[in-house]
C-alpha cells in the first residue's frame, strides 16, 4: 500500500479531503483491494469511537472538587484599586496639603512669568558643528531675507539669503546644460564661511579664497553655503554667474 | 461557551469568586474526567485526577496566560496529572493485561455500552502516548492546533503520531473482536 494513500485515507477519517484529493483516493481504492480493506477498517474503527458514550461522572465529584479549593487564596489579596481611586485617596492626605499648595504655587508663577514675558523662553544661538556635514539647524528653520531667480541663456536658477540666529545660509539651486562657475562674494568682517552643504550627490569644485566663494558646476545643483554671522548687518553678498568665462549674471545685495 | 467567557470566569476567580469557580468546574469537570478515564481505564482513579487537576488548575491560575486558550492549558495540565498518575502507580508497565474496572456506579453502569467497555480495552492496550491522541481527536474532537497546542507539539508530529495510533488500535480492537 502506498504510503499517500493510507495518508489520504487518514485525510478521509479527519473530514480534510479535497475534491481532487477524493476523486484520486476514490480511484486508488478501487484498483487495490489491499487499500479499500484497510480504509474500511479504519472507518469501521472511527464509527465505533464515536459511539462511545461520554461517561458521566459520580454525581459527587463536583461537590467534592469545590469543597477541596482554598478560596481564600485569591480573597486574601487585596485588589488593587483603580488609578483615580489612588490618586484620590493620596490627595485626601491633610500632611501633603502644604506640598500641594507649594506645588500649585511654583507653576502657577511659571506660566505667569512665560506669559508676561514670553523673552524669557529662548533658545540659545545653534552652532554649525562640521564644515560638510552635520549641520546643527534643519533648513526648513532658516528665515528667506533676499530672493533673486535667474533665467539666462541656459541657465535657470534662484537663490535665497537665508538667516537663522547667527547662521546665514545662501540658497542656490539651478539646472544648466553647461559647465557654471557660480561665485559670491562677501565681507569677512561681517561673515565667516562655515561650509557648505548640498542637496544632491553631483561633483563640484569649491574654491574658498577671503571674501569669495567659487563653486563649479554642471547640470543641476542645489547648494547652501553657510556663514556666521560676526556683526548684524551681512551686506553686502554679491552673487556672480559665469559660463565659459564670460559672466551671465551678477547681483549685488545690499543692506537697503 | 465562548473563550472569552473563560477569561472572564478566570478573572473572576481571581478575585476570590467562588461561584465563578465552580462556574469553571461545571464546565469542565466532566471532560477532565472523561479524559482521566479513558486514560487510566479506572473510575477512582479518574476521580481523584480530577480533583487533583482543579486544585492544580486554582492554584495555578494567576499563572495562566491569557493569550492561549483555557482549555487546551487545562487539557495539558490533565494530560500531564496523568501520564504522572500511571508513571507514579508503576501502571505503564502492567497496562497491557490491566482489564477495565468494574466497580463502576450503577449509573455508570447504565450509560456505558458494552461496546464503550470493549473499546476501552482495546484503548487501554494502547500505549499512552498515542492513547491521549485518540482521546483528544475522537472523543474530545479537538483540532490538530488544539492537540499540539495541548500536547506542545507540532501539528505534523501529532498527524503522523495520531496515524499510527489509528492503525494500532484498528488491529487491537480486531484482536479483540470489535
Amino acid at each position: 500500500m502506498e504510503k499517500k494513500y493510507i495518508q489520504l485515507i487518514h485525510k478521509d477519517l479527519d473530514g480534510l479531503l479535497t475534491p481532487s484529493e477524493r476523486q484520486e483516493l476514490d480511484t486508488a481504492l478501487q484498483a487495490d483491494p489491499e487499500l479499500q480493506k484497510f480504509s474500511e477498517k479504519l472507518l469501521r474503527m472511527s464509527e465505533q469511537l464515536k459511539q462511545v458514550p461520554l461517561l458521566e461522572p459520580p454525581p459527587s465529584l463536583k461537590q467534592k472538587i469545590v469543597e477541596s479549593i482554598d478560596f481564600n487564596r485569591y480573597r486574601a489579596k487585596k485588589t488593587k484599586p483603580a488609578l483615580f481611586s489612588r490618586f484620590a485617596q493620596w490627595y485626601a492626605e491633610p500632611r501633603f496639603r502644604l506640598v500641594y499648595g507649594l506645588a500649585a504655587g511654583i507653576i502657577i508663577g511659571i506660566l505667569t512669568s512665560l506669559l508676561l514675558f514670553p523673552g524669557l523662553i529662548t533658545q540659545p544661538p545653534l552652532q554649525i558643528t562640521d564644515l560638510y556635514g552635520t549641520i546643527g539647524i534643519h533648513e526648513s528653520d532658516l528665515n528667506v531675507i533676499r530672493e533673486y531667480s535667474v533665467d539666462r541663456n541656459s541657465f535657470q536658477g534662484a537663490f535665497k539669503v537665508k538667516t537663522y540666529w547667527n547662521i546665514v545660509g545662501c540658497e542656490i539651486s539651478f539646472q544648466t546644460n553647461a559647465d557654471t562657475e557660480i561665485q559670491l562674494e562677501y565681507n569677512q568682517a561681517l561673515l565667516e564661511f562655515r561650509g557648505i552643504t548640498t542637496l544632491e550627490s553631483i561633483k563640484t569644485d569649491l574654491k574658498t579664497t577671503p571674501n569669495l566663494i567659487t563653486l563649479s558646476a554642471s547640470q543641476s545643483g542645489n547648494f547652501l553655503i553657510l556663514f556666521e554671522k560676526l556683526s548684524p548687518s551681512i551686506f553686502p553678498i554679491t552673487l556672480k554667474i559665469n559660463q565659459k568665462d564670460k559672466n551671465i549674471f551678477t547681483q549685488t545685495m545690499t543692506n537697503n | 461557551m465562548m473563550e472569552i467567557d473563560d477569561k472572564q470566569i478566570i478573572q473572576q476567580c481571581l478575585n476570590g469568586s467562588k461561584n465563578a469557580f465552580e462556574l469553571l468546574v461545571e464546565k469542565y469537570y466532566k471532560v477532565i474526567f472523561n479524559v482521566a478515564y479513558r486514560m487510566t481505564g479506572d473510575s477512582d482513579d479518574a476521580e481523584d485526577i480530577t480533583q487533583t487537576v482543579f486544585i492544580k488548575v486554582f492554584d495555578r491560575l494567576a499563572d495562566y496566560d491569557y493569550r492561549h486558550k483555557f482549555f487546551s492549558w487545562l487539557y495539558r495540565m490533565v494530560i500531564n496529572e496523568t501520564l504522572n498518575f500511571l508513571k507514579a502507580s508503576k501502571k505503564f508497565k502492567d497496562l497491557n493485561s490491566k482489564m477495565v474496572t468494574t466497580d463502576k456506579n450503577p449509573e455508570q453502569r447504565c450509560i456505558e455500552s458494552d461496546l464503550g467497555t470493549r473499546i476501552q480495552m482495546a484503548l487501554m492496550k494502547l500505549d499512552p502516548s498515542y492513547r491521549i491522541l485518540i482521546l483528544l481527536k475522537h472523543f474530545q474532537n479537538c483540532s490538530y492546533k488544539e492537540i499540539a497546542d495541548s500536547l506542545n507539539l507540532s501539528e505534523k508530529i501529532v498527524k503522523s503520531r495520531l496515524y499510527t495510533a489509528r492503525q494500532l488500535l484498528k488491529d487491537i480492537m480486531i484482536e479483540v473482536g470489535i
